[in-house]
């Protein structure tokens, strides 16, 4: 069997999306304390669940990401 | 001990719901949903004929025919396209133009008449006194007296009677009584129920002297409009749910938008009372569709939205924003109406997204005109065919639908002369 081979560059790439989506986790907890009238330590207190939806927009994203790439490789072939 | 089916959806959702012997218990017109039930019928079908097989019928039409219990033997209708159409679904179906023919036939068991509502009372009345079992679609009849007719003569037929109050069979109707009678939301305190569309309630009409055929719902001959299309299903709920009928009733109604000629109102606001000072309202207007299909039942410490199928808390438990908002997205509710958005108010509604008390649930926006798929309906017609083979009446069926069409008739009427009517002693029959 061959050895699969992550380059660096792409464990970089991977924990900056995974980041993204952390942030962009956070910004929804912090609207919906707003939205909710809820309280603000619950930015903390509910990192489970900030966690997870970070974890939801990471998956869903990958589908868009692997569109991109077939456009991209497409385009390249038509290109060449 | 009676053992729930599992082979429909309706059942399977039902058996997760109870204790399997409380829900016959509690819900004994459910019966031939049982095992035993099934067991009861097992190899047999009614041979059932359909009068009236326009899209109610038709509808129907399909459901029973993937029903073993069913045997479609015998159509009528005047009106040939219509049984043309049903023709084409049971090709080896008798067809009839006239009803009197079809009750002749001794092939027929049973008939399942889903016609204009001013023919209802005669046409249940001819087919009891044929010696016919009836299904007929709601509302009962066109006037009080009528219902009384009917009633009269089913109990001097001993046939057995059915009427199209479907919610009677809708799992998640049947969980939220359950849920109410046990004191889930404290005392029931009010009730509340509309019908909201934005279409002019018009079939097409092929050739102008077919209008008041066609277009029956329209005309005052034919139909009590609203009040008798739809509000006989709501209006079923708060008896369901109080256990026993309003005293009196207010209401007013008007044509506001659809000046087309038609004669019944496009709008309709009633009020009941109930003896304990409880009141239900139900409101329909039919040129804006924007709050949909609701129908709340309104306790001292909860609410239950029975469309959607949720429980509200008025104390809820804490939960976290973000809790909130997923729980929102999973219930796919993000863009119900019935509760404000964030607001500093304490008079806001509120914003907590209830308990979803049944799995699978399944709810309609009450647009169509022909029949929601899974409200019931399936069910309610099996449970006919099983008490045509049995000959054993369905408990609870006739008295909710008189009710029901009592309700209905007298809130017209309200509506009719903007005054108050009562539901006299004399009207209190079952």
């Amino acid at each position: 069997m061959k050895d699969l081979v992550i380059s660096g560059k792409r464990v970089k790439t991977e924990l900056l999306i995974a980041l993204c989506c952390f942030v962009c986790a956070v910004l929804i907890n912090i609207v919906c304390i707003i939205v909710y009238h809820s309280q603000w330590h619950e930015i903390f207190s509910q990192i489970g669940f900030t966690v997870l939806v970070a974890v939801i927009l990471y998956v869903l994203l990958l589908p868009i990401r692997l569109l991109v790439l077939l456009c991209k490789k497409i385009f390249a072939k038509r290109n060449k | 001990m009676d053992k729930l089916l599992t082979r429909k959806e309706f059942l399977s959702n039902l058996g997760s719901m109870f204790a399997v012997g409380s829900a016959i218990s509690l819900f004994p017109w459910l019966t031939s949903c049982t095992e035993k039930g099934q067991k009861e019928i097992e190899g047999q079908a009614a041979k059932l004929g359909i009068i009236g097989t326009g899209s109610r019928g038709q509808f129907h039409i399909a459901n029973l025919l993937v029903d073993k219990s069913a045997r479609i033997v015998a159509l009528c209708d005047d009106y040939e396209p219509h049984l043309q159409a049903a023709a084409a679904m049971c090709p080896d179906a008798k067809l009839y133009s006239d009803y009197h023919k079809l009750l002749d036939d001794k092939d027929v068991d049973g008939v399942i008449i889903c016609t204009p509502l001013n023919l209802h009372a005669p046409m249940t009345i001819d087919s009891f006194r044929a010696g016919k079992h009836v299904f007929c679609e709601k509302s009962m009849a066109y006037s009080i007296q009528d219902c009384k007719d009917v009633i009269a003569e089913w109990q001097r037929s001993g046939k057995v009677f059915v009427v199209g109050q479907q919610r009677l069979f809708d799992p998640k109707y049947i969980k939220a009584m359950e849920l109410i009678h046990s004191g889930a939301i404290g005392e029931v305190v009010g009730i509340r129920n509309y019908w909201y569309r934005n279409n002019d309630w018009r079939r097409e009409v092929p050739s102008p002297e077919l209008e008041r055929r066609i277009n029956w719902r329209l005309y005052n001959e034919s139909s009590r409009g609203l009040m008798t299309e739809l509000a006989c299903h709501q209006l079923q709920n708060g008896s369901w749910a109080m256990d026993q009928y309003p005293e009196c009733v207010t209401g007013m109604g008007s044509i506001r938008f659809w000046k087309d000629g038609r004669e019944v109102f496009d709008n309709v606001a009633v009020t009941y009372e109930y003896p304990n000072g409880v009141h239900m309202t139900f409101e329909s207007i039919i040129s804006n569709k924007h709050f949909g299909m609701g129908e709340f039942i309104l306790g001292s410490e909860g609410t239950i939205d029975l469309v959607k199928g949720i429980m509200f808390s008025e104390q809820p438990a804490y939960r976290s924003g973000i809790e909130q908002f997923l729980m929102q997205i999973k219930q796919g509710i993000l863009s119900n109406n019935a509760f404000a958005g964030s607001s500093w108010s304490q008079e806001d509604a509120s914003t907590d997204p209830g308990i979803r008390f049944t799995d699978k649930i399944i709810t309609t926006d009450g647009s169509s005109s022909t029949g929601a798929t899974n409200d019931g309906s399936v069910e309610l017609a099996h449970a006919f065919c099983h008490a045509v083979i049995t000959g054993q009446q369905p408990d609870k069926i006739v008295k909710e639908a008189y009710y029901a069409t009592a309700l209905a008739l007298l809130g017209d009427q309200a509506s009719h002369e903007k005054s108050t009517l009562y539901l006299e002693e004399s009207d209190r029959i079952l």
